[in-house]
């Protein structure tokens, strides 16, 4: 494949070659003065399908070619609405332990990168490594604005690209080291520009463009909404996940239960198309009652009771062996959710990486049946915010998630071992968000959207109990299985912080962690046999 | 009584959720036969809601011949000029899902008598404002979920087509209260509502801050005068959006005049207390 390096002079051009040489098959383009124009002419240069366009101050790895190669193959086949590609930028959902939208796949004098391993949807890419699917872009008749200069060109062409309906990605294949500060304050000159802006309103409907050099604010315009259209697009023509969403119940609040049921309905309704790949599953070990209204869709997962010992997490278990989708929500059989987001999740699953494990927000409401004859509706103030980014606290002891507030990815929580099931009685919600992210495949995705409600009354509710004897043992149990792994005794021993340096170090030691999982789950198989 | 017509306004990306999750609870809202009366508001879309009977429930879908997006008061009022229900009728958006029984407590309530409009009460995000508890009196009553009195919308002319989109059931009502009819608000009576301020995103201008910051002005000018506008306008100064208000200013001047409504008639409950604050807030439900 062609590299089309867009060099500042031609003594630019040579120590390109020189600190590039296996990269071959090259063309020049020296003194340009609109980088805007340049792309517009390589795109439109019917030669080449795809084309790579680099700044003249990258060092590429040696096989760069050859990732190239893989990387094209890899779009063509799982990301067939692909319209560009680049090694930094902006993504369109929120990843990693220290949660972040800015995904660097590079090294430069600004810092190295801070993800790994994945092909990612993007709202922006940078400029300095892009891979142009020209081919698809001549298709849609992408072109770039008539400006000048070398500022904010990559981040018109994300735009157009995304108007067009193609896709944005970031990809690790493309990583190099760029050896550029950048202009700030050029960048800022033309980010407040009134052409920018006007240009900017007429595209994007969202006030603030996010970008790898900060935020630009544009004020509301009358186009796109670049988060979900980039999320869109990306998940164009890839095959959307499955997900079981698992009530357990023993039929106790028959009027709650139905609210739970018509909640999920509504959501699986606000799905864009491939919504039959969400399920909805009653999973019990008490007696059916006459269900004779169970809606359409709805399936029951029925368990031999065990009088011995509390149910909740057996039941778990059971429903992650029995269904078959790739991922299980648990929404409790007197919470519900929220379908306005139902469309966004759907493409966050699509573009997620496989075993992701989502992270949503969600929130208490204090309900007071006493108050009105109101049935499962009665009177509810809202309470308290669990955020999804607060995930991270969890790796030091605190859960911050309730169970509605996370999807897990079934194939790895059902190695969880089965002796968990009556050690562990109440927070086996956390002890499997515990065992998912410890887990080296896991990839964290949160997303900052309210999906679910809790309802919170005076009585019914395990978390209001006062008798903590439940809480307390179990507690106890998922402390001694994660503090007696001999090989890493430091690593609970960190303060989480709020200005998120403590989290960029837990990232660190996460990362480390989740590679020795294999070991950590053995171990957390030997102290369940003990 | 010998049926209930329900009237819905909707979007191409409701159709689904009206199908498959609101028709199949409707017939049990009431004791008496329902019929659902629909309109998109998308004169581009040819795609609609089905005629027929589902669920035991009459469904009409009026077609929507106007080639253009119509708003909210045009669309309910092509829907009662229709429909030509005799006692009341119900107004509920796409995005609710019924409750058994809940249209029942609101005859309940209308049946008391010189009732305009009974409003039911949204779950799990409730309406905040103030009503009162023993006559339940509130000063108006949320286009969301409502029971309107059949000879009531007739003798005022339906919903005001101006507004296009939102503030049109607070005019309703405070024409309401001016001439003479009450505005109830039933808490008995809930309705699943999933929409809302918590969904709202702050990068983007959603419908509702656009057209509710001009229709404040519009309101202000109609009920209230020349006053009502100037104090409207300076009122929105201080709003936190200042693009938006600007944008919002910008569309009043370019509509036509507003027709005024007896501004020298007044009620207590016909009120501005804020920028689109026609309420009290409740301190506790």
């Amino acid at each position: 494949m062609k590299v089309h390096v867009v060099a500042r002079s031609e003594e630019h051009a040579s120590l390109f070659s020189i600190r590039n040489p296996s990269i071959r098959d090259v063309q020049f383009h020296c003194g340009q003065t609109s980088y805007f124009r340049l792309l517009d002419k390589i795109i439109a240069d019917g030669t080449d399908d795809i084309v790579c366009v680099v700044h003249d101050d990258v060092y590429l790895p040696i096989g760069f070619d050859i990732r190239v190669s893989g990387l094209v193959n890899e779009l063509q086949q799982d990301w067939p609405n692909w319209g560009a590609c680049g090694n930094s930028g902006i993504s369109a959902i929120q990843v990693g332990y220290s949660p972040t939208l800015r995904v660097r796949y590079l090294s430069g004098p600004l810092g190295g990168p801070n993800f790994q391993g994945r092909i990612l949807p993007a709202q922006s890419v940078d400029g300095n490594v892009l891979l142009i699917n020209s081919k698809a872009l001549r298709k849609r008749a992408v072109k770039l604005p008539p400006f000048e200069g070398f500022q904010l060109y990559d981040l018109c062409l994300s735009i157009e690209i995304l108007c067009a309906g193609l896709a944005l990605l970031l990809a690790p294949q493309l990583a190099c080291f760029h050896d550029s500060r950048g202009e700030r304050r050029f960048f800022d000159k033309a980010a407040r520009s009134s052409k920018f802006k006007n240009y900017a309103n007429e595209k994007v409907a969202n006030r603030v463009i996010h970008t790898s050099n900060g935020d630009v604010i544009v004020g509301h315009g009358e186009g796109i909404d670049i988060e979900l259209e980039a999320l869109r697009c990306a998940a164009e023509g890839r095959l959307p996940k499955s997900v079981a969403i698992i009530v357990r119940t023993q039929f106790k609040r028959p009027n709650l239960l139905n609210r739970t049921i018509m909640s999920i309905q509504s959501f699986i309704a606000a799905m864009p198309s491939g919504r039959e790949r969400f399920r909805c599953y009653l999973v019990t070990d008490a007696t059916l009652p006459e269900m004779a209204n169970l809606p359409e869709g709805v399936s029951v997962l029925s368990v031999a009771a065990d009088q011995k010992s509390d149910s909740r997490n057996r039941l778990a278990m059971e429903a992650i062996r029995t269904v078959s989708e790739e991922y299980v929500w648990f929404v409790d059989d007197d919470d519900w959710l929220f379908p306005n987001e139902a469309r966004r999740l759907c493409y966050a699953l699509a573009t997620a990486p496989c075993n992701s494990l989502f992270f949503l927000d969600t929130r208490y409401f204090k309900e007071d049946p006493t108050a009105t004859d109101a049935g499962a509706f009665p009177p509810s103030s809202v309470s308290t915010l669990f955020s999804a980014s607060c995930f991270s606290s969890g790796l030091n002891g605190n859960n911050r998630i309730p169970f509605c507030g996370m999807i897990l990815p079934r194939s790895v929580v059902a190695r969880m071992p089965p002796e968990s099931e009556e050690r562990v009685l109440y927070y086996e919600d956390y002890a499997l968000q515990l065992f998912a992210l410890l887990d080296s495949s896991v990839v964290p995705i949160v997303i900052e959207k309210l999906v679910a409600g809790i309802s919170i009354r005076p009585t019914g509710n395990s978390v209001t109990e006062t008798d903590r004897t439940k809480w307390n043992q179990s507690s106890a149990e998922i402390a001694s299985l994660l503090c007696c792994d001999d090989r890493n005794p430091t690593f609970f021993n960190r303060q989480v912080s709020g200005s998120g340096v403590a989290l960029s170090r837990g990232e660190e030691r996460a990362v480390d962690w989740a590679r020795k999982t294999r070991k950590f789950g053995k171990a957390f198989s030997r102290i369940f046999k003990r | 009584m010998d049926k209930i017509v329900v009237q819905v306004v909707y979007g191409p990306q409701h159709i689904r959720h009206i199908e498959e999750v609101l028709m199949p609870r409707l017939a049990a809202a009431s004791q008496y036969p329902v019929v659902l009366v629909s309109i998109c508001y998308d004169g581009h879309s040819n795609r609609r809601i089905q005629s027929g009977r589902f669920h035991g429930v009459d469904v009409v879908d009026v077609p929507n011949d106007s080639g253009s997006v119509t708003g909210f008061a045009r669309n309910h009022n092509v829907l009662f000029g229709y429909a030509k229900p005799k006692d009341s009728f119900v107004v509920l958006n796409p995005d609710c899902v019924p409750i058994p029984g809940t249209i029942d407590q609101l005859l309940k309530v209308h049946d008391r008598g010189g009732v305009a409009i009974v409003e039911g009460r949204q779950w799990p995000f409730e309406h905040p404002k103030e009503y009162d508890k023993r006559g339940l009196d509130t000063p108006w009553a949320s286009g969301a979920f409502s029971l309107i009195d059949s000879s009531f919308y007739q003798s005022v002319g339906g919903m005001d087509e101006e507004y296009f989109l939102y503030t049109e059931d607070v005019d309703l009502s405070w024409r309401a209260w001016l001439t003479g009819w009450r505005v109830l608000y039933c808490p008995q009576a809930p309705i699943i509502h999933y929409s809302g301020g918590p969904f709202y995103r702050p990068d983007l201008l959603s419908n509702e801050e656009c057209f509710s910051l001009r229709n404040f002005i519009v309101i202000a000018r109609k009920f209230f005068g020349e006053a009502g506008q100037e104090k409207a306008i300076r009122l929105l100064k201080s709003h936190s959006n200042a693009e938006a208000v600007e944008r919002a200013l910008e569309r009043y001047l370019a509509m036509s005049p507003v027709k005024e409504f007896h501004p020298k008639r007044r009620h207590p409950m016909v009120k501005i207390l804020g920028v689109n604050r026609f309420h009290k807030l409740r301190t506790s439900s």
